[in-house]
């Protein structure tokens, strides 16, 4: 029980005094899984887009493989890409391994299919009149797809902010590719893992307690953004 | 100088399928220019369906539509300029979700108007239908009756040839159908635009139109002027709808 309401008593005042081990970590977080889904919302977003205003021969297998990559076991994509990125994958050349762009690969692998799948479903969402409506007022079909487009971009704003909140609390990968070095790919997730692993709470504490926080951030503007869907 | 009556629209022996049901078979329509012409008739005869064949929102699978003298269809390769010698408003208005005047701005955009001509018509739009002001609102918080005025302006703003309207009034009370009414006939008498107008109203298609379609079962079953088709019906099936307001 002691250790318990030390280890909150002592994040507390780590994350009150601005810990420069904590904020570096967070910072860390906040760069990496920033960066991944900026990658992902132009990727997935261009994906998504194509996939529902596009009609061809695959688009509804693709939409099924979008659906299941959205649930992509994320250790299996660590894997995947350890293997790529070790000394001895085809990519190792890089020297990608235990680095914080390996991680924001690995994040932005994950937050591609789940940006792309919540885009399809926003743009699937707008009425069929918003099209002929545009057409019939003479839009050329590109311009026709751009009002559609314009319509569901609450869903698309949703759909990288949920993409943003599944890689930021996401543990596996960035474990496997970044490695939790201390002071170079020390995320707020790993930190939590294996500073409770080794029975040292204060700073896992402190980083759940900043990570929750975000979490509450991210759900607050997804509610908006919903929001906004319904108007 | 004596105008000589014109067709500025025609639909020749038009039939169309939807999910393997005939919905339009032999349908052959004419829009005199500067006229406007009702189309009447029970729910399901095919009025929507032919409006949106000659809106060119739709392919038809046997048939001609024929603008500006030659035959036309969504798959012409200058379809965007003859598309946009036209406009339609519908029964539901469906604005986009933004601000009034970027829905009325809208059709000017798509023609890459430039800025400054965009802003006095849409003024001038706004002006027509006496929605001076309403500019910054969310058309989506419109009444009904302004989001159709506001529709209706949208439509004019791009200053067509020809108007095509689905039952425009269908959702508005007395009052607001009287000024749907009015602008519409404000448009055809001071700007000559041609107008179809589907409509279940009787009345309205006797105060409008010059000439009358009334359709049945996806066919034409009788079509004239006005004063014609509405008081000396020459088909059974007309005078029963007429009388009834049903056909049988
Ligand atoms: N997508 C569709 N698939 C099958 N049938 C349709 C479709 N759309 C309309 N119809 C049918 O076509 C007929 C004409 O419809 P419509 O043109 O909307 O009639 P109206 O506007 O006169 O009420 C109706 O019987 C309707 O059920
Ligand atoms: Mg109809």
């Amino acid at each position: 029980m002691d250790t318990i309401w030390w280890g909150f008593v002592k994040a507390l005042d780590l994350v009150i005094h601005l810990d420069p081990n904590l904020t570096s970590i967070i910072w860390l977080s906040l760069r990496v899984s920033g960066t991944a889904v900026l990658a992902a919302a132009l990727i997935g977003g261009i994906l998504g887009v194509l996939v529902a205003t596009k009609r061809f021969p695959w688009s509804r297998v693709c939409v099924i493989v979008l659906n299941t990559c959205m649930g992509f076991p994320p250790v299996v994509l660590g894997l995947f890409i350890y293997l790529l990125i070790s000394r001895s994958g085809p990519l190792g050349f890089m020297g990608l391994l235990f680095t914080p762009m390996a991680m924001i690969v690995a994040q932005a692998l994950l937050a591609t299919p789940i940006v792309a799948a919540l885009t399809v479903a926003a743009i699937r969402s707008v009425p069929e009149a918003i099209k002929d409506t545009a057409i019939s007022l003479g839009a050329t079909m590109a311009q026709a797809d751009w009002m559609v487009v314009r319509e569901a971009r609450f869903g698309l704003m949703a759909a990288i902010i949920a993409g943003f909140g599944r890689v930021i609390a996401e543990v596996g990968a960035v474990m496997m590719v970044g490695g939790n070095i201390s002071g170079y790919t020390r995320v707020m997730t790993t930190v939590i893992a294996l500073d409770t692993a080794r029975g040292e709470f204060e700073l896992a504490i402190a980083a759940g307690i900043i990570l929750v926080t975000i979490s509450f951030v991210v759900n607050l503007g997804l509610n908006l953004a919903q929001g906004g869907m319904r108007k | 100088m004596i105008e000589v009556a014109e067709d500025i629209l025609t639909a020749v022996g038009v039939h169309l399928n939807k999910g393997g049901v005939a919905v339009l078979e032999d349908v052959s329509f004419s829009l005199v220019s500067g006229h406007i012409h009702a189309i009447i008739g029970p729910n399901g005869a095919g009025k929507t369906s032919l409006l949106r064949l000659i809106g060119l929102l739709d392919r038809l699978d046997q048939g001609q539509v024929i603008f500006g003298g030659r035959a036309v269809s969504p798959d012409c390769p200058d379809i965007l300029t003859v598309r946009r010698q036209m406009a339609m408003i519908h029964q539901s208005p469906m604005m986009f979700n933004s601000s009034a005047y970027h829905n009325v701005s809208i059709g000017l955009k798509f023609r890459r108007t430039p800025r400054a001509e965009i802003d006095r018509k849409v003024n001038r739009a706004f002006d027509f239908v006496s929605l001076n002001g309403f500019g910054p609102r969310a058309a989506r918080s419109l009444s009904g009756g302004e989001a159709q005025r506001v529709a209706l302006a949208r439509a004019i703003a791009v200053e067509p040839l020809i108007l095509l309207a689905d039952e425009p009034t269908a959702n508005l009370d007395p009052r607001n159908t009287l000024v749907i009414e009015n602008l519409i006939r404000r448009l055809n008498r001071e700007r000559r635009v041609s107008v179809v107008m589907v409509t279940h109203d009787l009345g309205q298609a006797g105060r409008l139109a010059d000439e009358v379609t009334f359709m049945a079962h996806g066919r034409v079953v009788e079509t004239g002027p006005a004063d014609q088709v509405m008081n000396f019906p020459r088909h059974e099936l007309t005078r029963t709808f007429l009388n009834r307001g049903l056909v049988l």
